[in-house]
């Protein structure tokens, strides 16, 4: 496997994009530095979604600039995989198969393919489940095929869209500290889409709160919280309480 | 399993006893019962006359069936994939579908001429339309957020056809084969009875002609034994295929 690349900021510069007469985003400046754990939260319909395919180059900006490392986006780029609410899932393909997807478009042989596709599922607790098909897993299991997808081509940038919104809350938790785990080992910068103030703060480096049509940063808020926190109880603390707190005074008042 | 394999094996009895009930009244003169279209159709494959007469039908079967699939599917998903070409294109097969195609044999004829070339134009002409209206809506089976996935990882146009748009349609790809099929062998017999005077048809007319209704019958429950067994092979070829839904 090639070692992993070194993280690469990204830069978000004065972006809109309305779709029709909508404008879904407006003005916003964002800037993910390298190798940082971002949160993105707002009132539903506030663009977060929108915001985090323009990063991954699925959809074209109106205005503005967004760069990933040194490179302007005009379109998908190697550096960036994409974790799904849905999983978005190959029925028709085993795990394995699931996990090699990425690399099969991208022309890399089949052994070495099959060799880091085993090695993704082992990471995020899947082995021996290779031979199955999606439908024949839990949802919690089906989005660790969609991390594993996403982390197999060894991307600089990960772009999480909702990634825990349709599994259940102890799965979840499972989950969260997982990719915690990973993300500390692995070192990617992460962009994390969320409905959830609690894993805004749990998960995250910094925490953007979007206002709702247009879009437009609303506020940007540190979490000072120690790391690890996957392995102490951080969620116990009132340090926790207070900026979960925070994050929803905010959001309050947006609604 | 064994509750249905019995109902079958009912259900076959009684359409023998159906049968012979229906050649002893008789309903119509010189109708054959159950065993004498069995004795013909023994003396149909020991006198050489049927296998050579199914060698001659399969090929026109399989030559314009295959075209039809070689065709249909791909004709159908760029349909599917480019929207004006399935907007123009769609008022031609809905066209093809009603049009009753034994008319067109005459322009066969003037056409291609009588040959076993020209009974495999028909058999596409009756099943092509099925296969590719099937590879046309499988396109809708689609789902939005897959072709967006693998555009993340960068894929081609060629890579989204081949990776995510034909598996997406292949359940409905392949019930059109399926039923195309079916249409496959009434455009052969059909073909073969009106147009060319080869294969089985011939047999069939043949019989017919010399007042041979054992023989007759027995080319006929011949071409159902094998247009069923064709379909349950591809019955059995979609659940390979297909198992990922089980």
């Amino acid at each position: 496997m090639t070692p992993a690349p070194a993280p690469v900021p990204i830069t978000v510069d004065g972006v809109s994009k309305a779709f029709g007469a909508v404008q879904a985003l407006a003005d916003i400046h964002v800037r993910v530095g390298a190798g940082e754990f971002l949160s993105l939260i707002g009132p539903s319909g506030c663009g977060k979604t929108t915001l985090l395919k323009l990063i991954a180059g699925l959809l074209p900006a109106d205005a503005g600039r967004i760069t990933v490392g040194r490179r302007t986006v005009a379109g998908p780029g190697r550096e960036c995989s994409v974790v799904f609410q849905d999983f978005a899932l190959l029925p028709w393909a085993t795990v394995q198969k699931n996990v090699e997807f990425g690399l099969a478009l991208r022309g890399v042989a089949a052994d070495e393919r099959a060799r880091t596709a085993r090695l993704t599922i082992g990471k995020v607790g899947l082995s021996g489940f290779e031979d199955a098909y999606p439908s024949q897993l839990s949802g919690g299991m089906q989005q660790r095929v969609g991390l594993a997808r996403a982390l197999a081509v060894n991307p600089q940038v990960l772009l999480m869209d909702e990634p825990f919104a349709s599994i259940d809350e102890q799965t979840r938790r499972l989950f969260q500290d997982d990719l915690l785990r990973l993300w500390s080992e692995e070192r990617k910068t992460v962009v994390l889409v969320t409905h959830s103030m609690e894993e805004a703060v749990y998960m995250a480096d910094r925490v953007v709160v979007l206002s709702p049509r247009p879009g437009r940063v609303h506020e940007v808020l540190d979490v000072p919280l120690p790391r690890p926190r996957e392995s102490s109880d951080v969620r116990a603390t009132a340090e926790f309480a207070r900026l979960v707190d925070g994050v929803w005074k905010i959001l309050r008042k947006l609604q | 399993m064994i509750g249905i394999l019995a109902l079958r094996a009912v259900s076959v009895v009684a359409f023998l006893l159906l049968w012979e009930w229906a050649a002893r009244a008789p309903v119509s003169f010189n109708f054959p019962s159950p065993g004498a279209t069995f004795l013909a159709l023994v003396d149909l494959v020991r006198s050489g006359a049927l296998p050579a007469a199914t060698l001659i039908s399969l090929q026109s079967l399989l030559l314009g069936m295959g075209a039809a699939v070689l065709v249909g599917v791909p004709l159908g998903l760029l349909m599917g994939v480019v929207g004006p070409v399935g907007r123009v294109a769609r008022v031609y097969l809905d066209l093809l579908i009603a049009l009753p195609t034994a008319a067109l044999i005459p322009l066969v004829i003037l056409s291609v001429g009588i040959n076993v070339a020209s009974s495999a134009v028909i058999v596409f002409v009756f099943s092509a339309p099925f296969v590719t209206m099937n590879a046309y809506g499988g396109v809708r089976d689609v789902r939005p957020r897959l072709v967006e996935m693998a555009r993340v990882f960068g894929a081609s146009w060629g890579q989204l056809l081949t990776r995510i748009v034909l598996p997406s349609a292949l359940p409905m790809i392949l019930a059109g084969v399926r039923y195309a099929l079916s249409r496959a062998f009434v455009g052969l017999i059909v073909a073969e009875l009106l147009l060319s005077p080869f294969g089985l048809g011939r047999l069939i007319m043949t019989a017919r002609s010399m007042f041979e209704h054992d023989r007759m019958f027995a080319t006929v429950l011949w071409t159902l034994l094998m247009a069923g067994a064709a379909l349950a092979g591809l019955a059995r070829l979609e659940a390979r295929l297909l198992r990922w839904r089980a």
